[in-house]
Protein backbone atom coordinates (compact mmCIF):
# COMPACT_ATOMS: atom_id res chain seq x y z
CA UNK A 1 0.00 0.00 0.00
CA UNK A 2 2.23 2.72 1.32
CA UNK A 3 5.65 3.21 2.96
CA UNK A 4 7.27 5.60 5.30
CA UNK A 5 9.16 7.13 1.90
CA UNK A 6 6.68 7.39 -0.33
CA UNK A 7 4.59 8.81 2.55
CA UNK A 8 7.59 11.49 3.50
CA UNK A 9 8.47 11.86 -0.70
CA UNK A 10 4.24 12.99 -1.05
CA UNK A 11 4.62 15.46 1.93
CA UNK A 12 7.93 17.24 -0.19
CA UNK A 13 5.59 17.25 -3.33
CA UNK A 14 2.62 18.80 -1.16
CA UNK A 15 0.82 15.53 -2.49
CA UNK A 16 0.29 14.26 1.14
CA UNK A 17 -3.13 13.84 2.06
CA UNK A 18 -3.47 14.09 5.83
CA UNK A 19 -6.95 14.05 8.40
CA UNK A 20 -6.51 14.45 12.31
CA UNK A 21 -7.91 11.73 14.27
CA UNK A 22 -11.63 13.41 14.46
CA UNK A 23 -11.71 13.76 10.43
CA UNK A 24 -10.89 10.50 10.21
CA UNK A 25 -13.51 8.71 11.83
CA UNK A 26 -16.15 11.12 9.95
CA UNK A 27 -14.84 10.19 6.87
CA UNK A 28 -14.66 6.53 7.56
CA UNK A 29 -18.50 6.69 8.66
CA UNK A 30 -19.56 8.44 5.36
CA UNK A 31 -17.01 6.78 2.74
CA UNK A 32 -16.47 3.74 4.11
CA UNK A 33 -12.80 2.42 4.99
CA UNK A 34 -12.12 1.16 1.65
CA UNK A 35 -11.70 4.58 0.14
CA UNK A 36 -10.16 5.81 3.75
CA UNK A 37 -6.94 3.89 3.29
CA UNK A 38 -6.75 4.10 -0.70
CA UNK A 39 -7.01 8.03 -0.38
CA UNK A 40 -5.52 9.17 2.78
CA UNK A 41 -1.63 8.91 4.12
CA UNK A 42 -1.57 9.98 7.12
CA UNK A 43 -3.89 10.88 10.58
CA UNK A 44 -2.87 12.79 13.39
CA UNK A 45 -4.20 11.31 16.86
CA UNK A 46 -2.94 13.85 20.05
CA UNK A 47 -3.22 13.88 23.66
CA UNK A 48 -3.27 16.87 26.05
CA UNK A 49 -3.15 15.47 29.34
CA UNK A 50 -1.57 15.92 32.95
CA UNK A 51 2.13 14.52 33.28
CA UNK A 52 3.80 13.82 36.61
CA UNK A 53 6.89 11.88 34.96
CA UNK A 54 8.40 14.91 33.33
CA UNK A 55 12.23 16.10 34.01
CA UNK A 56 13.89 18.91 32.25
CA UNK A 57 17.65 18.78 31.51
CA UNK A 58 19.13 22.17 31.30
CA UNK A 59 23.23 22.51 30.35
CA UNK A 60 24.85 25.69 30.95
CA UNK A 61 28.42 26.99 29.85
CA UNK A 62 31.55 26.74 32.19
CA UNK A 63 32.22 29.94 34.53
CA UNK A 64 34.68 31.37 35.54
CA UNK A 65 36.39 30.69 37.61
CA UNK A 66 35.20 27.08 36.89
CA UNK A 67 32.18 25.38 38.76
CA UNK A 68 31.42 22.01 39.56
CA UNK A 69 27.53 21.85 40.65
CA UNK A 70 26.80 20.65 43.96
CA UNK A 71 23.74 22.56 45.18
CA UNK A 72 21.53 24.23 42.45
CA UNK A 73 18.22 25.88 42.45
CA UNK A 74 16.35 27.77 39.99
CA UNK A 75 13.50 30.06 40.96
CA UNK A 76 13.59 28.37 44.47
CA UNK A 77 13.18 24.99 42.70
CA UNK A 78 15.94 22.46 43.43
CA UNK A 79 17.42 20.69 40.69
CA UNK A 80 19.89 18.02 40.67
CA UNK A 81 23.57 18.52 39.33
CA UNK A 82 24.53 15.99 36.18
CA UNK A 83 27.54 16.94 35.30
CA UNK A 84 29.74 20.27 36.44
CA UNK A 85 27.25 22.61 34.83
CA UNK A 86 24.34 20.73 33.78
CA UNK A 87 21.01 20.02 35.53
CA UNK A 88 17.83 18.17 36.04
CA UNK A 89 14.66 19.50 37.66
CA UNK A 90 11.67 17.82 38.18
CA UNK A 91 8.64 19.43 36.79
CA UNK A 92 6.76 17.94 39.96
CA UNK A 93 8.62 19.63 42.49
CA UNK A 94 7.70 23.03 44.45
CA UNK A 95 10.13 25.89 45.15
CA UNK A 96 11.07 26.50 48.72
CA UNK A 97 9.75 29.45 48.69
CA UNK A 98 6.53 29.13 47.04
CA UNK A 99 4.77 25.59 46.50
CA UNK A 100 2.57 26.65 44.04
CA UNK A 101 5.78 27.14 41.98
CA UNK A 102 6.86 24.43 40.18
CA UNK A 103 9.50 22.63 37.62
CA UNK A 104 6.45 23.04 35.01
CA UNK A 105 6.61 26.89 36.11
CA UNK A 106 9.92 26.77 35.07
CA UNK A 107 9.58 25.80 31.38
CA UNK A 108 6.49 27.46 31.16
CA UNK A 109 8.51 30.58 31.98
CA UNK A 110 11.34 29.63 29.54
CA UNK A 111 9.33 29.23 26.98
CA UNK A 112 7.97 32.59 27.39
CA UNK A 113 11.17 34.05 27.45
CA UNK A 114 11.52 35.26 30.99
CA UNK A 115 14.75 35.37 33.24
CA UNK A 116 14.90 32.89 35.56
CA UNK A 117 17.29 32.92 39.12
CA UNK A 118 20.17 30.33 39.05
CA UNK A 119 21.35 29.84 42.68
CA UNK A 120 24.18 27.55 43.05
CA UNK A 121 26.73 25.80 45.43
CA UNK A 122 30.26 24.82 43.92
CA UNK A 123 32.01 21.73 44.97
CA UNK A 124 35.36 23.80 45.28
CA UNK A 125 38.44 21.72 44.11
CA UNK A 126 41.40 22.30 42.86
CA UNK A 127 40.48 22.39 38.98
CA UNK A 128 36.11 23.56 40.19
CA UNK A 129 37.10 26.42 42.33
CA UNK A 130 34.17 28.68 42.17
CA UNK A 131 31.93 28.18 45.35
CA UNK A 132 29.53 30.07 44.88
CA UNK A 133 27.32 31.66 41.91
CA UNK A 134 24.33 33.25 40.83
CA UNK A 135 22.72 34.67 38.03
CA UNK A 136 19.51 35.40 36.24
CA UNK A 137 19.24 33.49 32.81
CA UNK A 138 16.86 32.86 29.90
CA UNK A 139 16.18 29.88 27.36
CA UNK A 140 18.88 32.11 24.73
CA UNK A 141 21.81 31.45 27.58
CA UNK A 142 21.47 27.90 28.12
CA UNK A 143 23.19 25.57 25.53
CA UNK A 144 20.61 22.72 25.59
CA UNK A 145 17.33 22.61 27.24
CA UNK A 146 15.18 18.82 26.55
CA UNK A 147 12.55 17.78 28.13
CA UNK A 148 12.41 13.82 29.35
CA UNK A 149 8.53 13.00 29.14
CA UNK A 150 8.78 9.19 30.87
CA UNK A 151 4.94 8.77 30.23
CA UNK A 152 4.79 10.85 27.25
CA UNK A 153 1.72 8.98 26.19
CA UNK A 154 -1.04 6.28 28.09
CA UNK A 155 -2.54 4.16 26.17
CA UNK A 156 -5.60 3.74 28.39
CA UNK A 157 -6.72 4.70 32.21
CA UNK A 158 -8.94 4.01 34.32
CA UNK A 159 -11.99 5.78 35.74
CA UNK A 160 -11.72 6.70 39.41
CA UNK A 161 -14.55 6.55 42.01
CA UNK A 162 -15.08 6.75 45.75
CA UNK A 163 -17.64 4.45 47.57
CA UNK A 164 -16.82 5.32 51.50
CA UNK A 165 -18.12 8.04 53.56
CA UNK A 166 -15.90 10.79 53.31
CA UNK A 167 -14.27 12.89 49.93
CA UNK A 168 -10.75 11.82 48.68
CA UNK A 169 -8.91 14.37 46.46
CA UNK A 170 -6.20 12.34 44.50
CA UNK A 171 -4.54 12.57 41.17
CA UNK A 172 -7.68 11.85 39.33
CA UNK A 173 -9.92 15.00 41.22
CA UNK A 174 -11.85 15.41 44.01
CA UNK A 175 -13.69 11.89 44.57
CA UNK A 176 -17.05 12.76 46.22
CA UNK A 177 -17.85 9.93 48.43
CA UNK A 178 -20.80 7.39 48.31
CA UNK A 179 -20.11 7.14 44.53
CA UNK A 180 -21.35 11.00 44.12
CA UNK A 181 -18.90 11.57 41.41
CA UNK A 182 -16.44 9.71 38.61
CA UNK A 183 -13.78 10.59 36.41
CA UNK A 184 -11.63 9.47 33.86
CA UNK A 185 -8.65 10.26 32.37
CA UNK A 186 -7.70 9.77 28.47
CA UNK A 187 -8.07 11.59 24.72
CA UNK A 188 -9.64 8.00 24.10
CA UNK A 189 -10.59 8.16 20.18
CA UNK A 190 -7.93 10.89 18.77
CA UNK A 191 -5.12 9.15 21.51
CA UNK A 192 -2.26 7.97 19.32
CA UNK A 193 -1.91 4.28 20.82
CA UNK A 194 -5.91 3.63 20.66
CA UNK A 195 -5.36 3.95 17.02
CA UNK A 196 -2.20 1.75 16.80
CA UNK A 197 -3.29 -0.23 19.68
CA UNK A 198 -0.21 -2.81 18.64
CA UNK A 199 2.21 -0.62 17.80
CA UNK A 200 2.34 -1.35 13.99
CA UNK A 201 3.89 1.86 13.45
CA UNK A 202 4.89 3.68 16.44
CA UNK A 203 8.25 2.15 18.02
CA UNK A 204 12.04 3.70 18.86
CA UNK A 205 12.79 6.60 17.08
CA UNK A 206 9.24 7.33 16.36
CA UNK A 207 9.24 11.13 15.91
CA UNK A 208 6.75 12.70 18.40
CA UNK A 209 5.07 16.31 18.11
CA UNK A 210 5.23 17.67 21.97
CA UNK A 211 3.86 20.86 22.11
CA UNK A 212 4.93 21.94 18.52
CA UNK A 213 8.44 20.92 18.80
CA UNK A 214 9.95 17.98 17.35
CA UNK A 215 10.92 14.70 19.44
CA UNK A 216 11.52 11.36 19.82
CA UNK A 217 10.12 8.11 21.23
CA UNK A 218 12.59 6.53 22.84
CA UNK A 219 11.27 3.41 24.12
CA UNK A 220 8.38 1.99 26.42
CA UNK A 221 7.86 4.24 29.61
CA UNK A 222 6.73 4.13 33.10
CA UNK A 223 4.47 1.62 34.34
CA UNK A 224 4.23 -0.41 30.52
CA UNK A 225 2.45 -2.87 31.17
CA UNK A 226 1.86 -4.63 27.95
CA UNK A 227 0.00 -7.48 29.30
CA UNK A 228 -3.40 -5.79 30.06
CA UNK A 229 -6.31 -7.60 29.20
CA UNK A 230 -7.66 -6.41 25.72
CA UNK A 231 -11.22 -6.24 24.34
CA UNK A 232 -12.42 -7.80 21.40
CA UNK A 233 -11.32 -5.18 19.39
CA UNK A 234 -8.07 -4.96 20.84
CA UNK A 235 -8.07 -2.16 23.28
CA UNK A 236 -6.30 -2.75 26.53
CA UNK A 237 -9.38 -2.32 29.54
CA UNK A 238 -7.07 -0.40 31.67
CA UNK A 239 -3.47 1.52 31.73
CA UNK A 240 -1.13 -0.59 29.00
CA UNK A 241 1.33 0.22 26.70
CA UNK A 242 3.01 3.79 27.48
CA UNK A 243 6.11 5.85 26.07
CA UNK A 244 9.03 7.90 26.69
CA UNK A 245 9.84 10.87 24.64
CA UNK A 246 12.70 13.20 24.78
CA UNK A 247 12.24 16.76 22.77
CA UNK A 248 14.01 19.62 22.64
CA UNK A 249 12.20 22.67 24.64
CA UNK A 250 13.30 25.33 22.37
CA UNK A 251 11.17 25.18 19.57
CA UNK A 252 8.39 24.94 21.85
CA UNK A 253 4.59 27.06 22.00
CA UNK A 254 4.07 27.78 24.97
CA UNK A 255 0.25 27.79 23.97
CA UNK A 256 0.27 23.82 24.71
CA UNK A 257 2.36 24.00 27.77
CA UNK A 258 0.20 24.57 30.91
CA UNK A 259 1.59 24.64 34.77
CA UNK A 260 -1.18 22.72 36.53
CA UNK A 261 -1.88 22.24 40.31
CA UNK A 262 -4.41 19.17 41.52
CA UNK A 263 -5.26 19.72 44.96
CA UNK A 264 -3.52 18.03 48.09
CA UNK A 265 -1.31 16.15 45.04
CA UNK A 266 0.66 19.01 44.05
CA UNK A 267 2.17 20.52 40.54
CA UNK A 268 1.93 18.38 37.34
CA UNK A 269 2.27 19.62 33.88
CA UNK A 270 -0.39 19.46 31.45
CA UNK A 271 1.45 19.74 27.63
CA UNK A 272 0.28 18.38 24.39
CA UNK A 273 1.98 15.01 22.63
CA UNK A 274 0.91 14.07 19.23
CA UNK A 275 2.02 11.99 16.79
CA UNK A 276 1.21 10.81 13.02
CA UNK A 277 0.04 7.83 12.49
CA UNK A 278 0.85 6.34 8.78
CA UNK A 279 -1.79 4.82 6.75
CA UNK A 280 0.51 2.16 5.75
CA UNK A 281 -2.43 -1.09 4.75
CA UNK A 282 -5.56 -1.91 5.12
CA UNK A 283 -5.13 -3.26 8.78
CA UNK A 284 -4.01 0.32 9.84
CA UNK A 285 -7.04 1.72 8.45
CA UNK A 286 -9.48 -0.70 10.16
CA UNK A 287 -7.44 0.45 13.58
CA UNK A 288 -7.98 3.94 12.46
CA UNK A 289 -11.92 3.43 12.17
CA UNK A 290 -12.12 2.89 16.35
CA UNK A 291 -14.58 4.55 18.37
CA UNK A 292 -15.55 5.54 21.29
CA UNK A 293 -17.97 2.95 21.84
CA UNK A 294 -15.45 0.27 21.49
CA UNK A 295 -12.92 1.31 23.84
CA UNK A 296 -13.58 0.00 27.50
CA UNK A 297 -12.17 1.06 30.55
CA UNK A 298 -11.78 -0.09 34.10
CA UNK A 299 -13.91 1.59 37.08
CA UNK A 300 -11.64 1.86 40.23
CA UNK A 301 -12.53 2.42 43.67
CA UNK A 302 -9.96 4.59 45.21
CA UNK A 303 -11.46 4.23 48.98
CA UNK A 304 -8.84 1.98 49.41
CA UNK A 305 -5.58 3.58 49.00
CA UNK A 306 -3.83 0.13 48.32
CA UNK A 307 -1.98 -1.11 45.20
CA UNK A 308 -4.54 -3.06 44.27
CA UNK A 309 -7.96 -1.53 45.08
CA UNK A 310 -11.65 -3.13 44.27
CA UNK A 311 -13.35 -2.51 40.46
CA UNK A 312 -16.78 -2.11 39.42
CA UNK A 313 -16.39 -3.39 36.08
CA UNK A 314 -16.05 -2.05 33.12
CA UNK A 315 -17.62 0.25 30.89
CA UNK A 316 -17.02 2.31 27.75
CA UNK A 317 -15.99 6.03 26.87
CA UNK A 318 -19.20 6.50 25.00
CA UNK A 319 -20.94 5.73 27.79
CA UNK A 320 -18.77 8.22 29.71
CA UNK A 321 -18.96 11.23 27.73
CA UNK A 322 -22.79 11.26 28.31
CA UNK A 323 -21.81 12.32 31.59
CA UNK A 324 -23.70 9.75 33.77
CA UNK A 325 -22.74 6.32 34.27
CA UNK A 326 -24.06 3.42 36.45
CA UNK A 327 -21.70 2.48 38.92
CA UNK A 328 -22.67 -0.27 41.56
CA UNK A 329 -26.21 0.26 40.05
CA UNK A 330 -26.20 3.78 41.22
CA UNK A 331 -26.49 6.54 38.55
CA UNK A 332 -23.05 8.79 38.96
CA UNK A 333 -22.28 11.89 37.48
CA UNK A 334 -18.53 11.65 35.64
CA UNK A 335 -16.39 14.07 33.92
CA UNK A 336 -12.91 14.12 31.63
CA UNK A 337 -9.91 15.02 33.06
CA UNK A 338 -8.32 15.31 29.41
CA UNK A 339 -8.92 18.12 27.55
CA UNK A 340 -10.65 16.79 24.46
CA UNK A 341 -10.62 20.67 23.27
CA UNK A 342 -6.23 21.13 23.39
CA UNK A 343 -6.20 17.60 21.72
CA UNK A 344 -8.26 18.11 18.56
CA UNK A 345 -6.23 21.86 18.38
CA UNK A 346 -2.81 19.95 18.90
CA UNK A 347 -4.13 16.94 16.07
CA UNK A 348 -4.69 20.00 13.79
CA UNK A 349 -1.40 21.69 14.51
CA UNK A 350 0.20 18.57 13.73
CA UNK A 351 -1.87 18.06 10.49
CA UNK A 352 -0.98 21.56 9.45
CA UNK A 353 2.61 20.99 10.05
CA UNK A 354 2.99 18.42 7.99
CA UNK A 355 1.01 20.01 4.77
CA UNK A 356 3.51 22.77 5.49
CA UNK A 357 6.46 20.63 5.12
CA UNK A 358 7.58 21.49 8.88
CA UNK A 359 6.99 17.56 10.00
CA UNK A 360 7.96 14.86 8.18
CA UNK A 361 7.67 10.87 9.60
CA UNK A 362 10.29 8.09 10.57
CA UNK A 363 10.32 4.79 10.63
CA UNK A 364 10.93 3.08 13.96
CA UNK A 365 14.02 1.76 14.23
CA UNK A 366 13.08 -0.98 16.13
CA UNK A 367 9.55 -2.27 17.93
CA UNK A 368 8.60 -1.26 21.41
CA UNK A 369 8.88 -4.08 24.04
CA UNK A 370 5.90 -5.96 24.34
CA UNK A 371 7.04 -8.35 26.33
CA UNK A 372 8.08 -7.00 29.28
CA UNK A 373 5.90 -7.56 32.75
CA UNK A 374 5.31 -4.53 35.13
CA UNK A 375 7.06 -5.31 37.92
CA UNK A 376 6.05 -3.97 41.53
CA UNK A 377 8.28 -2.68 44.45
CA UNK A 378 8.06 -4.43 47.66
CA UNK A 379 9.82 -3.62 50.67
CA UNK A 380 12.36 -5.71 52.18
CA UNK A 381 13.33 -5.07 55.55
CA UNK A 382 17.05 -6.57 56.87
CA UNK A 383 19.87 -7.75 55.71
CA UNK A 384 20.23 -8.91 52.03
CA UNK A 385 21.69 -11.93 51.68
CA UNK B 1 -26.96 19.02 66.03
CA UNK B 2 -28.46 15.67 67.12
CA UNK B 3 -26.91 12.47 65.75
CA UNK B 4 -28.74 11.23 63.20
CA UNK B 5 -28.47 6.95 62.56
CA UNK B 6 -27.06 5.46 59.74
CA UNK B 7 -29.72 4.46 58.18
CA UNK B 8 -31.52 8.05 58.65
CA UNK B 9 -28.86 9.80 57.19
CA UNK B 10 -29.37 7.14 54.12
CA UNK B 11 -32.71 8.11 53.47
CA UNK B 12 -31.78 11.89 54.12
CA UNK B 13 -29.41 11.48 51.24
CA UNK B 14 -31.85 9.87 49.00
CA UNK B 15 -34.47 12.52 49.75
CA UNK B 16 -31.51 15.10 49.12
CA UNK B 17 -30.60 13.48 45.47
CA UNK B 18 -33.88 13.34 44.38
CA UNK B 19 -34.87 16.74 44.87
CA UNK B 20 -31.47 17.74 43.14
CA UNK B 21 -31.70 20.52 45.93
CA UNK B 22 -27.80 20.23 47.33
CA UNK B 23 -26.42 22.33 49.91
CA UNK B 24 -25.00 25.54 49.28
CA UNK B 25 -23.39 28.51 50.90
CA UNK B 26 -24.88 32.10 50.96
CA UNK B 27 -23.57 34.92 53.11
CA UNK B 28 -25.94 37.44 54.83
CA UNK B 29 -25.81 40.97 56.67
CA UNK B 30 -27.78 41.05 59.72
CA UNK B 31 -28.77 44.39 60.93
CA UNK B 32 -30.12 43.81 64.56
CA UNK B 33 -32.63 46.53 66.15
CA UNK B 34 -31.50 47.26 69.60
CA UNK B 35 -33.97 45.07 71.35
CA UNK B 36 -33.44 41.80 69.55
CA UNK B 37 -29.47 41.09 69.73
CA UNK B 38 -28.96 38.82 72.07
CA UNK B 39 -31.60 36.41 69.87
CA UNK B 40 -29.55 33.02 69.52
CA UNK B 41 -29.47 33.15 65.65
CA UNK B 42 -26.65 30.37 64.82
CA UNK B 43 -28.49 28.11 67.40
CA UNK B 44 -31.92 28.47 66.14
CA UNK B 45 -30.58 27.70 62.24
CA UNK B 46 -28.61 24.75 63.57
CA UNK B 47 -31.55 22.99 65.40
CA UNK B 48 -34.50 23.86 63.35
CA UNK B 49 -33.08 24.65 59.57
CA UNK B 50 -29.80 22.41 59.55
CA UNK B 51 -28.00 25.21 58.69
CA UNK B 52 -24.48 25.56 59.83
CA UNK B 53 -23.37 29.19 60.33
CA UNK B 54 -19.95 30.42 59.89
CA UNK B 55 -19.89 34.49 62.10
CA UNK B 56 -17.35 36.53 59.01
CA UNK B 57 -17.43 39.67 60.85
CA UNK B 58 -19.35 40.46 64.74
CA UNK B 59 -20.27 44.42 65.45
CA UNK B 60 -22.48 43.81 68.25
CA UNK B 61 -22.72 45.64 71.94
CA UNK B 62 -25.36 45.04 74.56
CA UNK B 63 -28.16 47.47 74.39
CA UNK B 64 -27.02 48.92 70.96
CA UNK B 65 -28.15 47.86 67.27
CA UNK B 66 -25.88 45.61 65.81
CA UNK B 67 -24.70 43.85 62.59
CA UNK B 68 -23.95 40.64 61.73
CA UNK B 69 -22.14 39.29 58.51
CA UNK B 70 -22.76 35.31 58.58
CA UNK B 71 -21.83 32.77 56.14
CA UNK B 72 -25.07 29.83 55.94
CA UNK B 73 -24.12 26.68 54.62
CA UNK B 74 -27.44 24.30 54.01
CA UNK B 75 -30.05 23.12 51.44
CA UNK B 76 -31.09 25.65 49.21
CA UNK B 77 -35.25 25.99 50.36
CA UNK B 78 -34.18 26.13 53.76
CA UNK B 79 -32.28 29.20 53.57
CA UNK B 80 -34.52 30.72 51.74
CA UNK B 81 -37.08 30.12 54.61
CA UNK B 82 -34.63 30.42 57.72
CA UNK B 83 -34.18 34.05 55.89
CA UNK B 84 -37.51 34.47 56.30
CA UNK B 85 -37.57 33.78 59.89
CA UNK B 86 -34.72 36.15 60.88
CA UNK B 87 -36.61 38.83 59.14
CA UNK B 88 -39.58 38.02 61.45
CA UNK B 89 -37.76 38.79 64.87
CA UNK B 90 -37.42 42.35 63.06
CA UNK B 91 -33.83 41.81 61.88
CA UNK B 92 -32.87 42.82 58.35
CA UNK B 93 -31.73 40.90 56.22
CA UNK B 94 -29.19 41.55 53.05
CA UNK B 95 -27.74 38.83 51.41
CA UNK B 96 -24.20 39.43 49.33
CA UNK B 97 -24.19 37.82 45.79
CA UNK B 98 -21.51 35.55 45.63
CA UNK B 99 -20.52 34.11 42.08
CA UNK B 100 -18.20 31.91 40.44
CA UNK B 101 -16.74 32.90 37.34
CA UNK B 102 -14.67 31.40 34.93
CA UNK B 103 -11.66 32.75 33.15
CA UNK B 104 -11.80 31.06 29.41
CA UNK B 105 -8.87 32.62 28.52
CA UNK B 106 -6.93 30.07 31.47
CA UNK B 107 -9.35 27.37 31.12
CA UNK B 108 -8.02 24.20 29.17
CA UNK B 109 -11.71 22.58 28.98
CA UNK B 110 -10.24 19.58 30.84
CA UNK B 111 -13.27 19.10 32.68
CA UNK B 112 -12.19 18.72 36.11
CA UNK B 113 -14.37 20.95 37.33
CA UNK B 114 -17.49 19.50 36.08
CA UNK B 115 -16.87 16.30 38.07
CA UNK B 116 -17.55 18.02 41.57
CA UNK B 117 -20.71 20.25 39.88
CA UNK B 118 -23.08 18.21 41.60
CA UNK B 119 -25.87 20.94 40.68
CA UNK B 120 -25.33 19.97 36.84
CA UNK B 121 -24.28 24.00 36.11
CA UNK B 122 -21.14 22.47 34.39
CA UNK B 123 -21.12 20.56 31.20
CA UNK B 124 -18.51 20.21 28.21
CA UNK B 125 -20.56 21.51 24.75
CA UNK B 126 -20.86 19.30 21.76
CA UNK B 127 -17.24 20.95 20.27
CA UNK B 128 -15.44 19.67 24.15
CA UNK B 129 -15.69 23.12 25.34
CA UNK B 130 -16.51 24.30 28.93
CA UNK B 131 -19.87 25.48 29.03
CA UNK B 132 -21.34 27.33 32.27
CA UNK B 133 -25.12 27.04 33.07
CA UNK B 134 -25.18 30.17 35.68
CA UNK B 135 -28.99 29.57 36.18
CA UNK B 136 -28.36 25.77 37.69
CA UNK B 137 -24.92 26.97 39.38
CA UNK B 138 -25.56 27.15 43.70
CA UNK B 139 -22.43 28.84 44.43
CA UNK B 140 -21.45 25.85 46.19
CA UNK B 141 -17.59 26.51 45.35
CA UNK B 142 -16.55 22.97 45.07
CA UNK B 143 -15.57 23.92 41.42
CA UNK B 144 -12.97 27.07 42.68
CA UNK B 145 -10.38 24.34 44.21
CA UNK B 146 -11.15 21.84 41.67
CA UNK B 147 -8.97 23.54 38.90
CA UNK B 148 -5.70 22.35 38.03
CA UNK B 149 -5.31 26.38 36.69
CA UNK B 150 -6.79 28.32 38.80
CA UNK B 151 -9.44 29.34 35.94
CA UNK B 152 -12.37 29.73 38.82
CA UNK B 153 -12.23 32.51 41.31
CA UNK B 154 -15.08 33.52 43.41
CA UNK B 155 -16.76 37.15 42.94
CA UNK B 156 -18.08 39.37 45.82
S1 LIG C 1 -20.04 26.80 42.36
FE1 LIG C 1 -19.10 25.57 40.73
S2 LIG C 1 -19.44 23.43 41.36
FE2 LIG C 1 -20.83 24.70 42.60
S3 LIG C 1 -22.73 24.72 41.43
FE3 LIG C 1 -21.60 26.54 40.77
S4 LIG C 1 -20.46 25.85 38.98
FE4 LIG C 1 -21.16 24.00 40.03
S1 LIG D 1 -11.13 22.62 35.73
FE1 LIG D 1 -10.43 24.69 35.11
S2 LIG D 1 -9.33 24.36 33.19
FE2 LIG D 1 -10.52 22.50 33.55
S3 LIG D 1 -12.44 22.86 32.43
FE3 LIG D 1 -12.79 23.56 34.54
S4 LIG D 1 -12.28 25.75 34.53
FE4 LIG D 1 -11.44 24.87 32.65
Amino acid sequence: MRTFEEINEKIKNSKIKVLTALEAKNYIKEKGINSFSSDIDVVTCASFEMHTNALLYLSFGQTDPMIYFQEVSVNGVPAYPTGPTDIAISCVSSSKDDINYSGANILEDLLLGKNLHLKAVGKHSGVFPNREFETWFNLKDVNQSRLLLNQSLNQNNIVACNSSDNDINSHMGTLIGKLENSTFNSSTFLNPLINDPFCKTIGVGTSVWIAGSRGVIVGHGSSHNPNQKRNEYGIPVGPSITLSSIVDISSMNPKWVKPGHIQSFGPVLFISVAIAIPVLNKEIAECLSITDDKIHTTIVDFSIPRRTKPTFGQCTYAELRTSTVSINNKPTLTAPLTSMAYSIESCNELKNDILNKKFILSKPTSEINMGVELKKLDAKLGELV
Amino acid sequence: MTKKSKKEKKVELDKLNESLSFRTKRRVVLEFPPNVVQTPITYMLAKEYDIISNILRAEIAPEESGKLVLEMDGLSDRLDEAIEKIRGYGIEVTEIARKVAFDMDKCMHCGACISVCLAGALKLDENYHLQFIEPKCTVCEMCVPTCPVDAVTIDI
